[in-house]
């Protein structure tokens, strides 16, 4: 059974179609990449699964139910933009999650911060960009959920950060669940997808398997998605 | 272990390539367990799928086996392994005379240039 | 879980709240023990035997009372201002791609930012309630006492009446910013002319149904005929006013829930 389901999905913000009839499916068990040029709808197509956004036609599933309390259960989501509570610090940040998700696996969560070398009772507001994002991707895969939702967790990382964030989610989300990374950093992500989805104008153009893909044109994601996309605004 | 991937080519055929030179090298002996899955994706840095289907192609070849302890193992079949070694050997061989052919070697020379640097 | 987000919105705006609250009794309390012989003030032929306070008390007895009134507008301001800002950052702030993933449905969510609010405004009205107390001799305390002395069924009415209106006052600015935002640009803007509008409508017909009411009720018309109306008139107009502050509540209420059931974030 499939994960996430996508029927006739569209989304207009008043005049303009973001997202045109999208019909996908999110297996279990498999790295997808959702990759598009900026503006495709990547970020669209995410918030709609986590409730954020309403389609303006057809709906989403999560295991075959709609989309509720059960989906966000199930559901970790890492948004692009922070969205902790500033004022607070590491350790009541974690008291909160540790509140609100029964799934929450704060020693896991405590272990991989202590990596970091992060102070718990540092507050939020007193760390850099790219530590504000390390935790918060720590927070999402210390969940034990059946889907991650990663958006673009790369961006405004630097190289050895970068590293770092690819490992944690190597080796830290759950087995049988599924991961879905929207990015159009490709090269440095595209040696952990199972499957990739291209997105282009609102519309998915392409959905295969990664290594297929490869033995198909004998070069790159990366440089597939250059030729695709090369005419893209 | 100590794996080097590109982007231009399947990535489970190239993990298949390089633990098939590991197991004829003899870097990976004979009967000798491999790394689980987890830890061979984890040095990799490549998705578990990936590694689970390079291991299942490799286990098609019987260059490796599955215990019942849920381990993996080198094959001890010694024939396997050498026929393995011809396998890549040729396909080595092979690339190489195309390239040096398309640089203007003839056999003669060809053999006269490998004479002196071995 | 409703329990659980009411907690962490109390902690989050209670500290301001509390240390207004804190000042507004501290200054009822500073006014109430530098009173002075009261008859100073009655410019009494006899003023020149009584007068017993240094100049200095009187003159802290006077400024404290004036400095009470200001703790009471901010601490009622405050309050108001901590509740909006609070429901903007949960709700349409990038906090919001958390408040909205968490596991919790989102009738949920407005019920806890309702009922903290609610909480909040007790707070407020009750300090004020008290500290009211400090200031009960007749002739000073009139602007302050939600009714006149010794009328307790006044002063409970005025009560509640007062924290129905803060409540309705705190709903038309969630109503505000929920429509505010459903504009792309000047969120901001529009949010606070969208609270007004409801408000000041909400008034409009306020005024008209006291109006019509003292139309059916005749007995009423004091209330425009007299400078001191009755004791029972005015507690039926506060009631009628409680009334009606409580029915734009009950309609609010699903209205907002509904809207923000369908809110989408971007």
């Amino acid at each position: 059974m499939s994960l996430l389901q996508y029927h006739h999905v569209s989304k207009r913000f008043g005049n303009t179609t973001v997202l045109d009839n999208i019909n996908l499916e999110i297996p279990t068990g498999k790295i997808i990449g959702l990759l598009g040029p900026n503006g495709a709808g990547k970020s669209t197509l995410i918030k709609l699964a986590n409730t954020l956004l309403t389609p303006t036609t057809g709906n989403i599933t999560f295991q075959n139910q709609p989309l509720g309390v059960a989906s966000k259960t199930e559901i970790a989501y890492l948004p692009e933009r922070t969205y902790l509570d500033k004022t607070r610090t590491i350790r009541q940040t974690l008291d909160f999650f540790q509140n609100f998700y029964h799934n929450f696996d704060r020693a896991k969560a405590e272990r991989l911060l202590d990596d970091l070398d992060l102070q718990l009772d540092t507050q939020i507001l007193h760390m850099s960009k790219g530590m504000q994002e390390k935790l918060q991707l720590i927070l999402v895969l210390s969940r034990h959920v059946k889907l991650y939702i990663l958006d673009e967790p790369l961006g405004g990382i630097d190289p050895a950060a970068r590293d770092y964030i690819l490992d944690t989610i190597l080796t830290n989300f759950d087995e049988g669940a599924s991961v879905l990374i929207s990015t159009h950093l490709i090269a440095d992500i595209e040696k952990l997808l199972d499957e990739v989805i291209f997105l282009q104008n609102g519309k998915i153009i392409l959905q295969d398997d990664a290594d297929h893909l490869r033995a198909q044109t004998q070069t790159s994601i990366d440089e597939i998605f250059r030729k695709e996309f090369k005419n893209a605004r | 272990m100590h794996f080097k991937f590109n982007n231009e080519k399947p990535i489970y055929l190239q993990m298949i390539e390089q633990l098939e030179l590991d197991i004829v090298s003899g870097r990976l002996p004979p009967g000798s367990q491999l790394p689980t899955i987890r830890e061979l994706a984890s040095q990799a840095k490549i998705n578990i799928n990936t590694v689970a289907r390079a291991l299942a192609e490799l286990e098609e070849l019987n260059l490796i086996t599955t215990k019942r302890t849920n381990g993996k193992f080198v094959t001890n079949n010694q024939k396997r392994i050498i026929k393995c070694r011809e396998k890549l050997a040729e396909t080595t061989t092979h690339e190489y005379l195309k390239t040096m052919q398309s640089l203007g070697f003839n056999t003669k020379e060809l053999l006269k240039y490998l004479k002196e640097r071995s | 879980m409703l329990v659980k987000l009411l907690a962490y919105n109390l902690q989050r705006l209670i500290k301001p709240i509390l240390i207004c609250a804190g000042l507004t009794v501290l200054t009822a309390l500073i006014f109430y023990f530098t009173q002075y012989d009261t008859e100073f003030i009655t410019h009494d032929t006899r003023t020149e035997e009584i007068i017993h306070a240094s100049p200095f008390i009187v003159f802290v007895h006077g400024l404290f009372y004036n400095l009470y009134a200001i703790c009471g507008v901010v601490l009622t301001v405050i309050t108001l201002i901590r509740i909006w800002s609070l429901f903007q950052k949960n709700l349409y702030s990038d906090e919001a791609y958390l408040t909205y993933t968490l596991p919790i449905k989102r009738h949920i969510i407005w019920a806890s930012h309702c009922l903290t609010a609610l909480i909040a405004i007790i707070i407020c009205m009750t300090t004020i309630l008290l500290s009211n107390l400090c200031f009960n001799q007749d002739f000073i305390s009139a602007p302050f006492q939600f009714g006149a002395d010794h009328e307790p069924l006044l002063n409970t009415i005025s009560y509640f009446c007062l924290i129905l209106q803060l409540s309705f006052i705190a709903m038309c600015g969630f109503l505000g910013i929920i429509l505010g935002h459903r504009h792309t640009k000047q969120t901001e803007l529009f949010s606070r002319l969208w609270g007004f509008i409801v408000f000041t409508l909400g008034e409009a017909l306020l005024l008209l149904t006291i109006f019509l009411f003292t139309k059916l009720n005749p007995a009423m018309q004091e209330i425009f005929q007299q400078a001191r109306p009755s004791i029972e008139c005015l507690q039926s107009l506060i009631t009628l006013v409680a009334i009606v502050y409580a029915i734009y509540l009950l309609i609010l209420y699903p209205v907002c829930q509904k809207l923000l059931d369908s809110a989408d974030l971007n």
